[in-house]
């Protein structure tokens, strides 16, 4: 299941916006009239997406990205708006990053696409992170062994050294076996 | 000149208030124009044209130039202030405290379903016993009452009685795409977004009726099923 916050300050708009994602079974939805509650619900649980207004009385669509960004990085952040200007626009990408600036009226199909390929978007991302911390647990680990040879190497460098032949095998020399 | 009028009056707290005095012919169902001289080039059909219209000789955009004054007053005002309005039809007036996106909304639709636009025709009947602020479900009932009703009037055959409405659903698909296309007109002139926030939420029913339709008008089936 995704989490999904949806912000506006007009309870119809927020009515259609939860009436259209209930319809997609795997969408849990939140939905909150005022921008400064719904920060105080992102304290306390995650969120996969934010889909938030631009202009709202307590604070604008940017603003409140911008502080969910700092709560919930990973979390996938949309502007949903009537009208913008360049400012918003600029904010929304540089202080909030938002994934994308999607226009009212809206199309119901485009309207979900997005949201699921923001999804999916954040999905890759998390996959993503997990790799590379295994990747960096699994290089520390090897370090450590490696650390842990040489000081092997360096205390008994009789018991490790391996004497090739030319043709790859391996030359077992009883003399030196015995040293 | 035989008429029916309605007068929008808004007050605000700080701002001077805004009256529009609307006049609807009583015949044909069209709203005469607030301003019908010089237009603005935005109201120009050829200004963002909607992806359905089938006009073609028009100089402007019959649905623009009625709302020209509207915006003009309106293009700076921002969706989430609180205004008072009253609407004074011929016989009683109706008030409301509410923000103005809603309130301009209101206006907005009884504007559009009297302009000579082809995919707003259907609307003229409701036009004419407007109610202002109507809610989702007076809105359901108005819409497919009011088309029942024209097929009663309007369909000779019978037979071909639209029960399932599936002409209003077109109707209102056709009308999302107008909306769509009225939002981008009015982005490219106003500063603040009270009027087109408006449209906006005119589009919400546009958008939900075929819905219901599809759900067998389920929202208001209890009305009807005592």
């Amino acid at each position: 299941m995704y989490r999904i916050m949806l912000v506006d300050d007009e309870p119809n708009i927020l009515n259609a916006l939860n009436r259209l994602f209930k319809r997609e079974k795997d969408f849990e939805i939140e939905i909150f009239e005022s921008a400064k509650e719904a920060i105080k619900r992102a304290q306390v649980t995650v969120f996969d997406l934010f889909l938030s207004d631009y202009r709202m009385p307590e604070m604008n669509g940017v603003k409140f990205l911008s502080e969910i960004r700092a709560l919930q990085s990973e979390s996938m952040r949309l502007i949903l708006s009537g009208h913008t200007d360049l400012d918003a626009l600029l904010g929304a990408i540089n202080q909030a990053q938002i994934y994308r600036f999607v226009t009212k009226p809206w199309n119901d199909y485009d309207l979900i696409s997005t949201v699921r390929s923001a999804l999916e978007y954040r999905n890759i991302l998390v996959e993503n992170r997990r790799l590379a911390d295994t990747v960096r647990d699994q290089a520390e680990e090897l370090n450590k062994r490696k650390t842990a040879l040489e000081k092997f190497q360096k205390a008994h460098p009789t018991l490790v050294a391996i004497n090739w032949a030319e043709d790859g095998s391996i030359v077992l020399d009883d003399q030196l076996i015995r040293k | 000149m035989d008429t029916f009028n309605y007068t929008y009056s808004f007050c605000f707290n700080k701002d001077e208030d805004i009256v529009f005095n609307l006049a609807i012919d009583k015949h044909k169902l069209l709203v005469y124009n607030l301003s019908p001289d010089n237009h603005s080039e935005w109201t120009r059909l050829e200004h963002n044209k909607c992806k359905n219209c089938s006009l073609l000789d028009e100089e402007y955009c019959p649905v623009a130039i009625n709302l020209e004054p509207i915006i003009s007053k309106f293009g700076n005002k921002r969706s989430y202030d609180q205004t008072n309005v009253e609407v004074q039809s011929f016989d009683r007036s109706t008030s409301c405290e509410t923000t103005l996106q809603r309130s301009v909304s209101s206006l907005l639709g009884l504007v559009m379903a009297t302009s000579a636009c082809p995919h707003t025709v259907f609307l003229r009947p409701m036009a004419r016993f407007h109610l202002p602020f109507a809610t989702d479900e007076e809105t359901i009932v108005r819409a497919s009452s009011f088309y029942l009703l024209s097929e009663y009037f309007n369909n000779d055959n019978q037979n071909e009685f639209d029960i399932k409405l599936e002409k209003l659903k077109e109707s209102y698909r056709q009308l999302h795409i107008v909306n769509e296309g009225l939002a981008e007109r009015l982005r490219t002139v106003v500063e603040k977004d009270a009027a087109v926030n408006a449209i906006i939420l005119l589009d919400l029913f546009a958008k939900a009726l075929p819905y219901s339709i599809d759900e067998a008008l389920s929202e208001v089936n209890y009305i009807f099923t005592q």
